[in-house]
Parts: structure tokens; sequence; C-alpha cells
């Protein structure tokens, strides 16, 4: 699998060039969460810049992948869970999704950030709370996939 | 800003970020590409940020909320394969099923928002926005 995609280093540049991008142009650290809040609040008064600004920035996302994904010759459309997700939760891949979701959606909100704007912006500038909430996020994953890998039949 | 978010998702789709088996394997310690991509990336970063960025950007306090919700994350990121910019990666490659998962953030976020008008009441101040 790993052969079709980039090397580590590709991948790093690319991502490290987008985020020092992002905070060179906008002023601001690159952070998806924040964007994704943003939409899931529109009638916030607290809230930063235009809904449709960050509705279109994650529509981009999509489009990017979507280009990636023509390019490489994989696109396809899916209507099911793919077979890993059916290995490890059977029937259940669609509640596992919804489920995993929302403790995405409150755990990124709850802690300020997400893999981008703690993992990628924060920890770049060594920024103590982004410091601990990678190592936080990277930890609990690997415990919650060993577990899961132990439990699936 | 339109162009770095086609960017982003062009780069974490050739990385293989979208792809749950990847991240699944990543996860479970079999495989230390995407941990090493992930490492690089903070280092090119944070090159590019002293080099080019001269103001101050914005950094979220440290709070007991961040430790907490950041466990929160990662257990969900988990389990649907998907963080906030990997959910969108998965639905433009075609994944239609991530969406479910992208409606959960959304439920969580408001949901969080909710309990924490209420009873919590932490100022938690996002390091994106």
């Amino acid at each position: 699998m790993t052969g079709q995609y980039w090397p580590f280093w590709a991948g790093a540049l690319a991502l490290g060039g987008i985020a020092t991008l992002h905070a060179v142009w906008l002023g601001r650290p690159l952070g998806v969460s924040g964007s994704l809040a943003r939409v899931a609040r529109p009638s916030d008064p607290t809230g930063v810049g235009s809904v449709w600004v960050h509705v279109a920035f994650l529509c981009a996302i999509a489009a990017g992948a979507l280009a990636a994904a023509l390019i490489r010759g994989t696109f396809r459309i899916e209507l099911a869970p793919g077979p890993s997700l059916r290995q490890l939760y059977g029937p259940w891949a669609l509640v596992a999704l919804a489920a995993g979701g929302a403790l995405v959606g409150a755990g990124t909100r709850m802690a300020g950030g997400c893999t981008s704007g703690h993992g990628l912006s924060g920890c770049a500038r060594l920024v103590p709370s982004s410091l601990i909430a990678t190592g936080c996020f990277m930890a609990a994953a690997v415990a919650t996939s060993l577990l899961l890998k132990g439990l699936a039949p | 800003m339109l162009g770095l978010g086609f960017a982003l998702g062009l780069a974490l789709g050739f990385i293989g970020f979208g792809d749950f088996t990847e991240v699944h394997r990543m996860f479970t310690l079999q495989d230390a590409r995407l941990y090493l991509t992930f490492a690089g990336a903070v280092g090119v970063t944070a090159l590019g940020l002293r080099l080019f960025v001269r103001v101050p950007l914005e950094s979220t306090r440290l709070h007991r909320s961040v430790p907490l919700g950041s466990v929160l994350f990662g257990v969900g990121w988990a389990l649907c394969g998907a963080c906030p910019g990997i959910g969108m990666v998965g639905v433009g490659q075609g994944a239609l099923p991530v969406a479910v998962a992208l409606g959960g953030m959304i439920v969580g976020i408001r949901a969080f928002d909710f309990v924490n008008a209420r009873w919590l009441r932490w100022q938690s101040t996002s390091c994106g926005m």
C-alpha cells in the first residue's frame, strides 16, 4: 500500500509549506477544526469571519482530495464503508463513524484545535498547550486502535 | 485561502492520510511513514514560521479542557479514521460514508457548546479561529 503514496519527506515538505503559507498570507495559524466549528454554528455572533468563507475552505480541501484521487486513478464513489472498516466493525461501521465523528467534534471543540491547529501549527511554535494536546490525542488514538485491533474478529 | 485548502486536500490525498487502512496502520504501530510525515511537517512548519512570520500568532491557553478534549478527539479519530481535515479528504476521494463522521463532528461541536454554555462555562479559545 505504502508505495503508492508519497514518501514521508515529500508529505512533510508539502504540509509544512502549506501551514507556513497559511500563517504568512492570512496572519493566523492553519486549523481545520476552527473552520468546521464556524460552519457548525452559522448564527454564532462571536464567530470569526463569514461562514461561507469557511464552507468554501472545507470544500476546497475536498476538491483537492478529489483531484489527488483522480490523478492517482483511485477515485471511486463508495456508498458503503470500505473493507477495513467492515472488518473492524462488521455491520456497525456507520455507527462507529457517527460515534467517532461526534467524539472528534466535541473533543476538538473542547481542546480548541485538531491535528492541523494543535498538531502542526501549535507544535511547530512549541506552544505548551498544543504539545500536550498532540501527546494526548496521539496516545489516545494509538491506545484505542490497539484495543480495536485486539477486539476485532 | 481557497488555494491553500485545495493544496492541503491534494497533499493529504497523495500522502494517504484520507485512507482508513493507512491511518489504522499508523495507530496500530505497523507503519511509521505517517508519523515521519507528521513530524517532518512540524519541523518544516517550525522553520517556515521562524523564517517568514514576524507577527505573533494566536495560541490556545493551557486549560484542563485541552488534554481532556484531546483524549476524546484521539479516541474518536481512532474509531472513525477522520479528523476534521481528513473527513473532507475522505468525502472528496469518493468515500461518501465519511460524511456520516463529518455529520457526527458537527453534532459533537454543538453538543459540547450546549454543555459548556450551561454547565462547564470553560473559556475555550481556538488555536485556528
